[in-house]
C-alpha cells in the first residue's frame, strides 16, 4: 500500500515529534525545579 | 484557580477565596500581589513530593487567619513575611517516565512508547494544562502531517 520510504518518513518525524514533547517537558519542570525558579 | 488533583487544592482555592474577602479595602494592586504571593507559596507546598492534603493544610495553618494577614499587610510595604517553602523536586516517578518514554519510547517501541509518555504527562500534576497541550501538539505534530497527507492524496 505505501512504499518504505514513506513509512521510513513518518516513523522518523513520530521519533523527532517525541523527542521535541520530551524535551520541551524536561526543560520546563528543570527551569520550574532549579532554586532560582526562573521558569516560573 | 489551583490545578484540580493536587493534594489541598480545594482548601486553597477556599483559604484564597477568605484572603480575597478579606483584602477587598487593599489598593487591587497590592491585593492582587498579595493573593499571587499566597497562591505561589501554597501551591509549593502542594507540589512537594511528598505533599498531602495534611501537608498543605498545615501550612495554611501557618499562614493563620485571612483577616490578620491583610490586617499586616494594611499600610506596609507589600511584602509577605511567607514561612520557607520546603525543599522540593518537581522530578518524580510520573514525570521520569514521561520524559524518558517521549525521548527514547520512539526508538524502543514506535507510536506507543511516546503515547503512553504523554499519557504520564497528563496525569502528573507538575506542569501546567498549557504545558500539557504544547507537548501533546508538539509529539502528535507528526501525525496530524501524516493524516492530512493521507487525506491530501485519498480527495
Amino acid at each position: 500500500m505505501f512504499d518504505l520510504r514513506f513509512i521510513e518518513v513518518v516513523l522518523m518525524l513520530m521519533l523527532f515529534s517525541g523527542v521535541f514533547a520530551g524535551v520541551f517537558l524536561a526543560v520546563r519542570l528543570a527551569r520550574r525545579s532549579s532554586p532560582t525558579n526562573e521558569g516560573n | 484557580m489551583t490545578q484540580t488533583g493536587l493534594p489541598g487544592a480545594g482548601a486553597i482555592d477556599s483559604y484564597i477565596g477568605r484572603v480575597d474577602a478579606a483584602a477587598r479595602n487593599l489598593p487591587p494592586d497590592r491585593r492582587i500581589e498579595l493573593l499571587d504571593q499566597l497562591r505561589e507559596h501554597l501551591e509549593a507546598v502542594s507540589l512537594a513530593p511528598d505533599a498531602t492534603e495534611a501537608s498543605v493544610f498545615a501550612a495554611i495553618d501557618r499562614l493563620g487567619d485571612p483577616a490578620e494577614i491583610v490586617a499586616s499587610e494594611d499600610g506596609e510595604p507589600a511584602v509577605l513575611a511567607l514561612p520557607p517553602t520546603p525543599a522540593r523536586s518537581a522530578w518524580g516517578p510520573l514525570e521520569i517516565m514521561a520524559v524518558l518514554l517521549l525521548i527514547v519510547g520512539g526508538f524502543l517501541i514506535p507510536i506507543i512508547g511516546p503515547l503512553a509518555g504523554l499519557v504520564c504527562a497528563w496525569l502528573s500534576p507538575a506542569w501546567t494544562r498549557g504545558e500539557k497541550w504544547i507537548a501533546t501538539l508538539l509529539g502528535s505534530g507528526s501525525i496530524l502531517l501524516v493524516i492530512g497527507f493521507l487525506f491530501g492524496s485519498i480527495f
